[in-house]
């Protein structure tokens, strides 16, 4: 009877409070764990060696954990906030966290794989410009190739010289800094064959660099800078899921391996099988492979895999914890890659999910930045994923 | 599960909300929360040492985590105390449904008078459901002295509560005719 009794006098509360604490504090927790060196168990081939030195070193632990406690605040004010959580020791340390936490999340599918991204980047040309300027260009080219039809010589050097200008044209930068961002949502099909949907051009914004810069740019006409027709495509085309690994596909995904090593052996395949698009070297292969692959419907154990490749590699560095362009917190961990760039990531603490990633030249000046708002499966063209 | 990290996180995954809410029960939120995390710290450091089954070595760290935080200037606070702080009213509307002989609050006079180690010993045999060996390991204790204080704690909360039960008033209609008159 007093059992039962006593048994009803536990408040609810704590169940609820533990709960918050626990997915509050787990990544930390973990990270922190992970960055700390074991206690080898005792030998007892060698206790005359280790004794001493084992039973001071105990000691000491204990007391070192013991005063990492924090004290703060007056006893009797309770903490107007949840405590936040210890920034994790080092990448490598968060990384495993992650890959913990990737293996907990539950696996999923449905019919559609849905990501909508916000994209922030560098304009470096303005369209409209751009493309009359290309006409032009060709409209010429067509004219002359006319004339010299019958001087292969001639033609030849003529075509050379056409490709020079377009490439000086690619490569013309405008005279201010310009950033447009847009937001996109697709929609793929799981099975082959099926229809799917790109909403691009979503939400379109342009912004400059400097109050300087505007006024470059109302100087120079106030050239259209972003295209901002919202296009809706429908079509079954295959969309290519990650540039540099098109053997990659919805389907095939679940072959990917659950296990570090082997997986880190399927990477280095397909790095020698990929066409190398972006010119990326390794470490830069393995970057924007990590990023694709974050946002595709890989399995839980795949995940878990992909955050411990990851954690191997020592170029990594943990820039602590930050709000990404929707104000989310995450972890930030960067990494330089090919052509002076350095790429950042921020990934959510509790669930492992990559939030938003960045590339950003020398100085650290973002050329894009893409926030990943929303992804999962739905089951329709219509529809978003519940969450 | 022989590696190292994925041990630990079951073993953070299973148990941590169990540490932290006895660590609630003996600190503030952002103490406990501490104690809890640093409790998980050093059984991560002696992972390989860890006794099966966990749980009972894993308070037995928090408890003495929380006995230096008391030697501190955190002022200790009476388990009873805090359970009172950390009850609302649902855990009260669901004690008025089970109808006890008791009010809530007497049943926690009632406890406030015991011995705080009495009171700890009930918390680990009927909220954690721990048996007196894996108790005793928690408390630091042997198992007598274990019994010894869940037996005391059992029969002094019983007497309470029966000595709460006898003068409670009845119903007005039948005790006091009297104010009736005004009617």
């Amino acid at each position: 009877m007093t059992d039962r009794l006593f048994a009803q006098l536990r408040p609810g509360e704590l169940d609820d409070l533990a709960d918050d604490g626990y997915r509050r504090r787990r990544s930390a927790d973990l990270a922190r764990a992970f960055a700390t060196p074991q206690v080898t168990p005792r030998s007892r081939r060698r206790p005359y060696l280790l004794m001493a030195g084992t039973a001071v070193g105990t000691a000491v632990a204990g007391l070192a954990a013991a005063a990492v406690v924090v004290v703060s605040g007056e006893p009797a004010q309770p903490p107007a906030r949840p405590p936040a959580a210890a920034v994790p020791a080092d990448a490598r340390s968060f990384l495993l966290a992650a890959a913990s936490t990737a293996l907990r999340e539950p696996a999923a599918t449905g019919r559609y794989w849905y990501v909508r991204e916000r994209t922030y980047m560098r304009v470096h040309t303005a369209p409209g410009e751009y493309a009359a300027r290309i006409k032009a260009l060709v409209d010429a080219q067509k004219r002359t190739e006319e004339q010299l039809k019958g001087d292969p010589g001639r033609l030849a050097a003529a075509q050379e010289e056409f490709r020079r200008k377009v490439t000086e044209l690619k490569m013309n930068e405008l005279p201010y800094t310009a950033f447009s961002a847009d937001t996109r949502e697709t929609w793929r099909p799981m099975r082959a064959g099926e229809v799917a949907r790109t909403v691009s051009n979503q939400d379109v914004e342009v912004t400059f660099g400097s109050p300087q810069d505007e006024a470059a740019w109302r100087a120079a006409g106030s050239p259209e800078l972003a295209d901002r027709n919202q296009k809706t495509r429908d079509d079954a085309e295959e969309r290519i899921l990650s540039i540099d690994n098109p053997s990659l596909n919805l389907r095939n995904l679940k072959d990917l391996p659950t296990e570090a090593d082997e997986l880190g052996r399927r990477l280095d395949e397909l790095w020698r099988q990929s066409p190398k698009e972006s010119g990326a070297d390794k470490a830069g292969y393995l970057w924007q492979t990590g990023v694709d692959l974050m946002t595709a419907p890989l399995r839980p154990g795949t995940r878990a895999a992909l955050f411990r490749v990851l954690a191997d590699q020592p170029v990594m560095k943990l820039e602590g914890r930050v709000s990404d362009s929707l104000g989310r917190t995450g972890i930030a961990l960067s990494a330089p890659t090919q052509h002076s760039f350095t790429v950042r990531l921020v990934v959510d603490e509790s669930t492992a999910e990559l939030l938003q990633y960045e590339l950003a030249v020398d100085g650290g000046k973002v050329g894009l930045r893409v926030t990943l708002e929303d992804l999962g499966w739905t089951g329709s063209l219509d529809d978003r994923p519940a969450s | 599960m022989d590696d190292p990290e994925e041990r630990f996180t079951d073993l953070y995954d299973r148990h941590y909300r169990s540490v932290l809410g006895y660590a609630l029960l003996r600190a503030e939120r952002d103490v406990a929360e501490d104690v809890s995390s640093e409790t998980f710290l050093v059984a991560w450091r002696r992972l390989a040492e860890l006794p099966e089954p966990p749980l009972p070595w894993l308070l037995g760290v928090a408890r003495n985590l929380l006995a230096k935080q008391r030697a501190s200037r955190h002022r200790r606070q009476a388990l009873v105390d805090r359970i009172a702080a950390l009850t609302t009213a649902r855990d009260q509307a669901g004690w008025d449904v089970a109808e006890h002989v008791v009010d809530r609050e007497a049943a926690l006079a009632a406890l406030a008078a015991l011995p705080e180690r009495d009171v700890e010993a009930l918390v680990f045999a009927t909220w954690y459901g721990l048996p007196p060996e894996q108790a005793a390991t928690v408390m630091g204790c042997s198992v007598r002295t274990y019994n010894v204080r869940l037996h005391r704690a059992r029969k002094r909360l019983g007497q309470a509560l029966r000595l709460g039960d006898g003068p409670r008033p009845r119903p007005r209609l039948l005790t006091t005719p009297l104010e009736d008159s005004h009617d």
